[in-house]
């Protein structure tokens, strides 16, 4: 054999090992994927690369929780991919498959997502109920209400399924069905909001069903209930999950620990690197845990209070800047400036934050009425400190009435209506509370004191209405 | 004899011709070749074995149309921070304002309008991140003195230089500011003096929220600018406000798109006179986006069209009887509850004589980061007559939000261009505003007209520069959650 043909053999042989070798390394012919993480901030770029980098080719659970990863991201592509790589290298887990049908479900292919998570459906895994679910949206996604039907039915006892059940019964005009699944809804969680509102909605349907006063009563229970549910499967508490134990989100959880064990200076370095993180994006939520972070370090040494205000002043400022102004920041500003010693700029900032509502279920414009009575009171200001009180008292009825305890909004919008007598919207909330414990007397006459202060206060005109 | 034998025989002869004569041309044998050959392939194998798989969405790519054309330029915008909070705010002495911060990126509308009543029409801005109503008034274009800038700003230079020796100059003039979330900006004379109001939907927080934190509020024309004030509060998220005279009784009311999150509604805002109005719900359903006015049943009167989106996703009608009094109407819905509804706009689209309805259907943020779906693009409800809307999906485009209709083409039907704020913008081609093409009232065709800038969610068409083409404007509402390019207002003037 010439010397020619003794290297290239030797070319080949070796190559046949590298070949092997990237074969064992790729767990097959195909190269291990690399995503499209250039949208991602810093942290969970990071932390996407790095499990790319760890992934064992031969391990379905590790190609499994990347596509999980990837779904979480919308890297869909890459997420399916991942499955397809897990599926081929054997059988998957019923919780596996689960997860590969959400992937192929939210990557829009939702007949083939049906098909793989059917089998969940129909097991008796702990996921049968939230995969049942899954296909009962899916069939929705399809617009197919008959197959919808049958699995939001098999999902059983769940407010999300019996939701979007008792939604597909209402559109079919199969109204007492429908009040029959909101009211055994209610029966088991009378603060359901989204169950008084679709009962109201029931009632409203023209025919056999169509009950005027039912559909008020179930309208006016929504008003006043706190029970928010909205479609929200398993798959997306994953993905909180999935996201809060990467990148920035780890280090804000470990800086919110460090703050409740008042480790101060331990949370407010874990914050810091989560800023980092989270380059060059930038989020008021993380701003908030730092403010806490620093006041608390200031309150906690008085030494230090000064700066730590400061430090506190230069992320209300960004925050500002970033994202406009809120109630809760105004009233962290006025914190700020407490600490500092500075109740001039305390007061400025509160003030400001009356101005306008706080979100969510913020009670920002509670405290802030409730942090100015006390500088007031502090200060001698007697006559200030009485109305802000009763500021409060008002914002902390509506509240008490936004969570249903009626009762105890009712108590808290008289003690207002005694100091806010010029103030529509008390005598208004007043006389919705009342007519909500049926006193018709009474709400009769603050529903007049509403319209005597604003004769077109359509609200009242239509509460009056029900009371007459 | 057989094949390897004469493979065998030609082998050993190239070898002695190999071998004897380095002078004549270099023959290998067969199995030298062959050899060779599966080195290659091995190679190759190796190689192919350590390419990434090519992983990206199946969008197919859009070409521009060949014969409409625009260039874009982007309408600077300055930071906006009232006096009064750096000045609270001020705690040390480094300048309140000096880039301690950039604003978010969080365009919620856009509009071409003429405000002014000078014939121009301006882009009216609505900024839900420096909570502003800001106009933008064009004011033609100048040469760069490329010197001057070397002298004075020689860092931006490049920057100038990759835009073109032509800068396009614009004013501005705020109409509002501290409005928590403005959605929406309409501009009606609606105590009928003469001149442009405008009235100002303000949502009270971008995120989802249920809580009475919304407002309407009026900028009423004055002489030296606007007077302010509030005429509806204590009601849940508002997310747009239209007029029209609903009663027949001659004066101007409106309409209002409570929004919220899980419980919304459509009021009306009656005039009363001397300024007062009287509020009065007259649907209930969540996240009702738009309320565009319209007499939808040629009966004289104007009536109002609602989109209804929160798990819901339904268009309705509001039927007036003339009187005020309105009788609703479902002319929409679907089971999906994902479709994401984004908005809802009124265009005789068939030029038939009733007016249409677009709805625009891809908003998929309620988790931060979403997918384009097959049914993310625009439905057309074609207007039938005798309140029946027949729908169609007639654009598709992954995350599709605003729309507006106008005659791109200049060819006297009307088109539709459609904007996205969250396609599968990790690949770099697909499209983010695109127009689809009216060929005789089917739109087969979609073009391209840009990638970038990506996350659009609010999309305008007029007349920027007075050339009597159409233009478009687009602004852009950054996700919290993803890295992009900033660039808040973007306009593609026609050539």
């Amino acid at each position: 054999m010439s010397r020619v043909r003794v290297i290239l053999l030797i070319i080949a042989v070796l190559e046949l090992v590298l070949i092997g070798m990237r074969y064992q390394e790729n767990g097959g012919f195909s190269a291990p994927v690399k995503s499209r993480v250039n949208k991602l901030e810093r942290g969970n770029r990071l932390a996407v690369r790095q499990m790319e980098a760890d992934l064992d080719t031969h391990s379905i659970d590790d190609w499994v929780n990347l596509g999980q990863v990837y779904s979480t991201f919308a890297l869909m592509p890459e997420a399916e991919y991942c499955f397809r790589r897990a599926a081929r290298l054997g059988s998957l887990t019923l919780e596996q498959q689960f997860k590969y049908g959400i992937c192929l479900s939210r990557r829009g292919k939702i007949e083939k997502a049906i098909q793989i998570v059917m089998p969940v459906a129909n097991s008796n895994n702990e996921l049968a109920v939230h995969a049942n679910q899954q296909i009962g949206f899916d069939y929705l996604r399809l617009d197919r209400r008959v197959e919808a039907e049958k699995y939001l039915r098999k999902a059983g006892a769940d407010p999300i399924s019996e939701l979007s059940l008792a939604r597909i019964l209402i559109r079919e005009d199969r109204v007492s069905e429908a009040i029959h699944v909101l009211d055994g809804l209610i029966a088991r969680d009378p603060d359901s909001m989204r169950a008084h509102q679709m009962r109201a909605w029931a009632y409203e349907i023209p025919g056999d069903t169509y009950d005027e006063r039912e559909a008020q009563a179930s309208y006016d229970n929504s008003m006043h209930a706190s029970g928010m549910v909205i479609i929200h499967p398993l798959s997306r508490d994953w993905d909180v999950e999935t996201v809060a134990s990467m990148g920035a989100a780890k280090h804000m959880m470990a800086s919110s620990v460090a703050l409740q064990k008042d480790e101060f200076a331990q949370a407010i370095d874990s914050g810091r690197v989560a800023f980092e993180m989270i380059e060059p994006l930038w989020r008021p939520g993380y701003a908030k845990a730092m403010i806490n972070a620093h006041l608390a370090n200031g309150q906690a040494n008085a030494h230090l209070a000064n700066g730590q205000a400061v430090e506190a002043l230069d992320y209300l400022s960004k925050w500002l800047i970033h994202d406009g102004e809120s109630t809760r920041l105004w009233e962290l500003a006025g914190d700020a400036f407490l600490v500092m010693g500075d109740q001039d700029k305390a007061e400025s900032a509160w003030l400001r934050g009356t101005r306008i509502r706080a979100s969510k279920t913020v009670e920002a414009n509670a405290e802030i009425c409730r942090k100015l009575e006390q500088l007031y009171e502090t200060q001698g200001n007697r006559a200030k400190a009485t109305l802000f009180r009763a500021w409060h008292q008002y914002e902390s009825g509506k509240l008490q009435w936004r969570d249903n305890n009626v009762r105890s909004a009712l108590v808290l919008f008289t003690q207002a209506s005694d100091v806010l007598t010029q103030n529509e919207q008390v005598w208004f909330y007043l006389a919705e509370s009342q007519r909500a414990l049926s006193d018709r007397t009474s709400a009769r006459e603050s529903y007049k004191k509403c319209l005597l202060l604003n004769k077109y206060h359509g609200r009242a005109i239509v509460g009056l209405s029900l009371v007459n | 004899m057989c094949a390897s034998d004469d493979l065998q025989t030609a082998a050993d002869n190239s070898e002695v011709i190999n071998a004897d004569s380095i002078d004549r041309l270099h023959r290998p044998s067969v199995v030298t070749i062959l050899l060779f050959c599966m080195c290659g392939l091995f190679a190759l194998t190796w190689g192919m074995m350590g390419v990434e798989p090519a992983l990206n969405s199946e969008i197919p790519v859009l070409t521009r149309h060949p014969e409409v054309h625009w260039s874009q330029t982007v309408v600077p915008v300055k930071k906006h921070i009232p006096a009064q909070f750096s000045q609270l705010l001020q705690v040390s002495d480094v300048p309140f304002d000096a880039a301690i911060a950039p604003h978010e990126i969080r365009i919620t509308n856009v509009q071409l309008v003429d405000i002014d009543g000078d014939e121009k029409q301006e882009i009216l801005v609505c900024d839900a991140a420096k909570n502003t109503v800001t106009a933008y008034h064009y004011r033609g274009t100048e040469e760069v003195d490329l010197q001057k800038q070397l002298e004075t700003n020689p860092d931006d230079l490049n920057e100038v230089l990759a835009n073109g020796s032509v800068r396009h100059k614009w004013d501005q003039t705020l109409i509002g500011d501290k409005l928590i979330a403005p959605a929406h900006a309409t501009v009606v004379d609606v105590d009928q003096d003469g001149d442009q109001d405008i009235v100002v939907s303000t949502l009270g927080d971008l995120m989802p929220s249920d809580e009475l934190i919304g407002t309407v509020t009026l900028f009423e024309k004055v002489d030296e600018g606007y007077q302010r004030r509030v005429l509806l509060q204590d009601v849940r998220r508002v997310a747009d406000v239209q007029f029209g005279d609903f009663d027949g009784d001659g004066d101007t009311d409106l309409v209002v798109a409570v929004f919220g999150y899980a419980r919304g509604g459509v009021v009306i805002l009656e005039n009363m006179g001397d300024g007062l109005y009287r509020d009065k719900e007259i649907i209930t359903r969540p996240g009702i986006v738009h309320v565009p006015v319209a007499d939808y049943d040629n009966d004289g009167d104007l009536d109002i069209g609602a989109i209804v989106t929160q798990d819901e996703e339904e268009v309705w009608a509001l039927e007036n009887d003339g009187q005020g009094n309105f009788a609703p109407r479902v002319l929409f819905m679907t089971d999906n509850f994902d479709v994401g509804g984004g908005g809802l706009i009124a265009a005789d689209i068939d030029q038939d004589g009733k007016m249409d309805l677009l709805m625009s259907q891809g908003d998929n943020l309620e988790y931060g980061h979403g997918w384009p779906q097959p049914y993310h693009g625009v439905i057309w409800l074609r207007n039938q007559g005798n309140w029946k809307f027949e729908g169609e999906q007639i654009g598709h485009l992954g995350g599709a939000y605003g729309t507006a209709a106008t005659d791109v083409d200049g060819d006297g039907d009307t088109d539709v261009v459609i904007v996205s704020m969250s396609n599968d913008y990790a690949n770099p081609r697909n499209p983010s505003i695109v127009w689809l093409e009216n060929d005789e009232n089917e739109f087969n065709r979609q073009h391209l007209i840009d990638t970038n800038p990506t996350e659009l969610i609010a999309v305008g068409c007029g007349d920027v520069n007075g050339d009597g083409e159409i233009d478009i404007v687009a602004g852009q509402f950054r996700i919290p959650l993803s890295v992009v390019e900033d660039q808040p207002i973007t306009v593609w003037i026609k050539e």
